[in-house]
């Protein structure tokens, strides 16, 4: 077999240029443009406010709609503020999302014991206790909707501070 | 009867490097702490432990049949010395192996990593014979062709992409796991198409390159071929570091020194084999002259890229080549359906597919032709920028898709994750193009890294210690029964999945006990998720700090109460665990992976007749029934079926909650059930198909979080204390839990910041107490095998992930009914969840003395 004729090396090394140049700008622009854009968020941390600060709860509970903790956060500031209409409300609210929560119920009852419905918490409680056996809270309740007293504002044990 | 021979010398050559390639994969896994704490000792593969048994007559075997294939050439004067050289080393590591059995290593040694090195060796050894030994080319190599080169590189990709687009919707079918709606597999398939395109016009480039390179040399067409061996070696090294070893945590200098070193054994082998193909093809053309005049397939000399391809396909019969690609492709397909159960985080899927490439660049470069001209046109070149523009602009689009088509159920992220769920090579091309991360997303994945599988730090052990003095109480302790399920899922037991209807005996025991519903593992895998139980806290990311003992809040309860240990002998307990004078070791001298749940709890039932007056008696056991390693080799009993549930699994499944009812039986004949504290958890869950996703590997998903909790406490105690079922919990709760149980209270009122949320607590307390933190906290967890850390908060209804192996993050909204959604997140809770897994990483860092590393 004869050996090829190969042409002259070419004076300019376009195929090494072109190849090199072409990888180069691709793995630089692709590395450029890091992670991709997201929806921004407002400029509010949502696990550190005041306690009681019901702007800022709202303000979150609309960014996260489905926070539990968040929707407690606020029924307690309600609650505080003997505005149980919307104590309730909200802890209802939270309850259509984790009808698990003892600590809601507690809260619930309490309200609705406040506004008369002594059955209404008796219910409550005992659902509490479904879910935290021996809680003295929700056993506190039943005694209390049994006798007809109406309970505090918001249930023992509520932590007064906002930070998470 | 050339080419006949040259490929049984091809044979040989692969079945020799196949040996010293796992040969040096075994001593790696023995050198790396994880994989030999998690794999060879509890010896979870059958097949590596028959290796390392086997080790010695196995390569006896190897030995002769690469000795079959040297005797022709060893009277060649330049091969002579380097074929008697290399027998004479081949006999004397046979000695030293017969001296020091491969399965007899001492794990964690630098012996390990000279070893796995060393094992690279002979391959290389035996290509400097082939090369030496055969006859060079007769014509020189040309360069290689830019038209035809371009031609195979995209027709490749147009392959490659289609062989597993067309079988993923058949694969989503089949194997459930994925919602993938229409528009979100079109999507799939356009950007597949798009990658598998860029990906291959990116080896094009190389290939370009490399030539343009060896164009500036004497000899272009031999330049070209040693830089395809380079970049051959250097590509086989990248893919081992990448693919291979990432994954199962080993990094750093050793994965770099094995990775180059295989990929240089690996590239030389190849290269030995295309040597004897080429001779082989030589000799055919020898004793056929006329078939350099006939038609194309002899004609001319090769190119240096088909001379590199050879072991695939050199010019020739186009049936030939057709036959080959289509049985490359049932064979893989075959392939991924076997090993898809036992694969770690798609590592052998990726490899299967990457051999897919190899071989049809290959046999597509054989059936391609030389089109007239020189070099490249200029076309090649606008095509080739077309395309990776085109891929450019794709990444910008992306994102903004939603808005763009006005979808707002289309998620583009999450509808391509599900795609490349069953479409490994477009896995591998997105890996390719898209991988690595910018600014502070690449800094904290570094942070990941760096704080996880912590090897070659000496770290001394803290004291856990939930009391800081013992009470004396008078009465006697109750048993304690541990069970720890390995791999048990939640939602496979009634008492947490009402559709369960094959767990009988354990819903009745529940009947009795506290169900903690949303009790999660903080480790997803046995190595962390064992010895945080008995720390009751999250532990250094480490296997392990030795003594463990100071850390082992568990033990350190049950010696000072006086227990009596009954404990199952593995790979965990032996070295954790101090075994004290009477402690009465359960499955003795079986397998660990053999161990299962009605074995052991006869043995326990026949032992507790002597046992039962004495002291109390501390037992645990962690039985490997449901390990995926058993699973995935389990079928579906005859007769039985378990629809909505993966059979193998809930037969099992069954099984254990047979034999969980007749030793609660047992007890309860021999009284001691009303007396006894009795846990039923498991480690970790494990993933049964969740998109494509089996076992339990590096990631941390809901489904392989999520434990049951069931505990059985004496009425006594049970009535003086109150539990929060609702709440989420941890299994690194239990031993404080059993610490309250036995009178020993935590010490109250002190709170330790961060460290707090580190640390397990009581799931039983005075009824008064405030239980509330643990709903507004958010919990770090973690992978026990990689740098995988997550968040989990909102009362476990919210998972963060962030993948420190693949640099991407994970959201899940997680229902109490175990139904997991995957959501996005804004920059606000990425950067909150971020911040949230640094504070706690640190806090574990600085706990144990170390300076979290940046």
């Amino acid at each position: 077999m004869t050996s090829p004729a190969y042409p002259a090396r070419p004076a300019f090394p376009a195929q090494l240029i072109w190849s090199t140049i072409l990888l180069v700008l691709f793995f630089t622009i692709i590395r450029t443009l890091g992670e991709r854009t997201r929806p921004a968020a407002a400029a509010l941390d949502c696990d550190h406010f005041v306690a009681g600060d019901t702007p800022a709860l709202e303000r979150c509970l609309e960014l996260r709609p489905d926070d539990v903790q968040l929707m407690t956060e606020l029924g307690d500031a309600y609650a505080h503020a003997a505005q149980w209409d919307r104590a309730e409300a909200v802890y209802r609210r939270a309850l259509s999302i984790d009808a698990e929560d003892g600590d809601v119920r507690v809260r619930l009852g309490g309200v609705l014991l406040q506004r008369g419905d002594a059955a209404g918490a008796r219910r409550e409680a005992t659902a509490a206790l479904d879910v935290q056996p021996g809680r003295a809270a929700a056993i506190d309740l039943i005694d209390r909707a049994s006798a007809g007293a109406p309970g505090s504002a918001a249930a023992p044990g509520i932590s007064a501070g906002g930070a998470r | 009867m050339a080419s006949g021979r040259s490929v049984l010398i091809a044979l040989a050559r692969v079945i020799n490097t196949t040996f010293f390639f796992a040969t040096s994969v075994y001593c790696l896994l023995t050198y790396n702490a994880f994989t030999y704490e998690q794999f060879i000792k509890p010896n979870v593969s059958a097949a590596l432990t028959a290796f390392a048994v086997w080790h010695g007559d196995l390569h006896w075997l190897v030995l002769s049949t690469t000795a079959l294939t040297l005797a022709p050439f060893l009277e060649r004067p330049r091969a002579r010395w380097i074929g008697w050289s290399y027998l004479a080393a081949s006999v004397a590591f046979s000695a030293w192996m017969f001296m020091h059995p491969l399965w007899l290593q001492t794990g964690m040694s630098r012996a390990n990593l000279i070893l796995a090195v060393v094992a690279t060796l002979p391959p290389i050894w035996l290509a400097a014979f082939d090369h030496v030994a055969l006859e060079p080319p007769a014509a020189a190599l040309a360069p290689m062709n830019g038209g035809r080169t371009w031609r195979s590189c995209w027709i490749a990709a147009v392959f490659a992409f289609a062989v597993y687009a067309v079988a993923a919707p058949l694969r989503l079918r089949l194997t459930g796991g994925i919602a993938l709606p229409f528009d979100s597999l079109l999507l799939g398939w356009t950007v597949s198409a798009l990658a598998h395109l860029t990906a291959f016009t990116l080896v094009f480039l190389v290939l370009m390159a490399v030539s343009g390179l060896a164009g500036r040399t004497l000899s272009p067409g031999r330049t070209e071929y040693w830089l395809l061996y380079a970049m051959s070696a250097a590509a086989i090294a990248l893919t081992l570091i990448r693919v291979m070893l990432a994954p199962i945590a080993i990094r750093g200098p050793a994965a770099w020194i094995v990775s180059v070193a295989t990929g240089v054994a690996l590239a030389s082998t190849w290269s030995g084999i295309a040597r004897h193909r080429l001779a082989g093809r030589a000799i055919r053309l020898k004793a056929d002259p006329t078939l350099e005049k006939g038609p194309y397939p002899f004609f001319g000399p090769l190119s240096a890229l088909e001379a590199w391809l050879a072991p695939i396909a050199v010019r020739g019969s186009r049936i030939a080549c057709a036959i080959g690609l289509a049985a490359a492709t049932v064979a893989v397909h075959l392939l991924i359906s076997r090993i898809a159960m036992f694969d770690w985080e798609f590592m052998l899927q990726k490899l299967a597919t990457l051999g897919l490439w190899l071989v049809a660049v290959g046999f597509i470069h054989a059936l391609t032709r030389d089109p007239r001209g020189p070099g490249p046109r200029r076309a090649l070149w606008i095509a080739s920028a077309a395309v990776l523009a085109l891929f450019a602009v794709e990444q910008v689009v992306l994102p903004r898709l939603p808005a763009l088509v006005r979808s707002a159920r289309l998620n583009p992220e999450f509808a391509l994750d599900g795609y490349a769920s069953v479409d490994p090579s477009f896995r591998i091309a997105r890996d390719m193009l898209v991988s690595g991360t910018t600014g502070d997303a690449a800094e904290f994945y570094s942070y990941l890294r760096a704080n996880a599988t912590i090897e070659g730090t000496r770290i001394d052990p803290v004291d856990i210690d939930f009391v800081r003095a013992w009470t004396h109480a008078t009465e006697r302790p109750p048993n304690i029964f541990l069970f720890i399920i390995d791999s048990l899922r939640r939602d496979y037991v009634s008492s947490y999945n009402n559709a369960v209807s094959f767990t009988p005996a354990i819903r009745a025991f529940a009947d009795d006990s506290l169900v903690f519903r949303r009790a999660f593992s903080r480790y997803a895998g046995t190595g962390l998720s064992v010895p945080a139980i008995w720390a009751g806290s999250m532990i250094i990311h480490k296997q392990y700090v030795a003594p463990f003992g100071p850390m082992n809040a568990l033990e350190k309860l049950v010696t000072a109460k006086g227990y009596r240990q009954v404990i199952t002998e593995d790979h965990i307990t032996d070295e954790l665990f101090s075994p004290s004078i009477d402690t009465i070791g359960l499955d003795h001298n079986v397998t660990e992976m053999l161990h299962t749940f009605c074995r052991t709890m006869a043995e326990l039932a026949q032992n507790l007749p002597k046992l039962g007056n004495g002291p109390p008696l501390f037992v645990l056991t962690r039985p490997l029934d449901l390990h995926i390693g058993n699973i995935a080799s389990a079928t579906t009993p005859p007769g039985e079926s378990y629809p909505g549930f993966y059979g193998p699994y809930a037969a099992r499944v069954r099984r254990i909650d047979a034999c969980f009812g007749e030793f609660v039986e047992t007890l309860k004949r021999m009284k001691l059930y009303d007396n006894s504290i009795i846990v039923l958890t498991s480690d970790h869950g494990d993933s049964l198909g969740e998109g494509q996703r089996w076992g339990h590997g590096f990631t941390a998903f809901p489904e392989v979080l999520r434990v049951p909790l069931i505990i059985h406490v004496p009425a006594a105690l049970g009535a003086r204390m109150s539990a929060d079922l609702a709440r989420v919990s941890f299994s690194t709760d239990i031993t404080p839990t059993l610490y309250a149980l036995l009178g020993e209270t935590p010490s109250a009122g002190e709170s330790r910041g961060t460290r707090d949320l580190l640390m397990g607590s009581p799931l039983m307390v005075d009824p008064s107490a405030d239980r509330s933190s643990r709903r507004r906290e958010s919990y770090l967890i973690a992978s026990s095998y990689g740098p995988v850390f997550g968040l989990l908060g909102r009362n476990g209804r919210r998972l963060y992930l962030a993948d420190g192996v693949e640099s991407r993050e994970y959201a899940y909204d997680m229902s109490p009914d175990g139904t997991d959604v995957r959501v996005g997140m804004t920059d606000a809770e990425r950067d909150g969840s971020r911040r949230a897994i640094r504070e706690q990483i640190g806090e574990l860092a600085a706990w144990y003395g170390l300076t979290p590393e940046r």
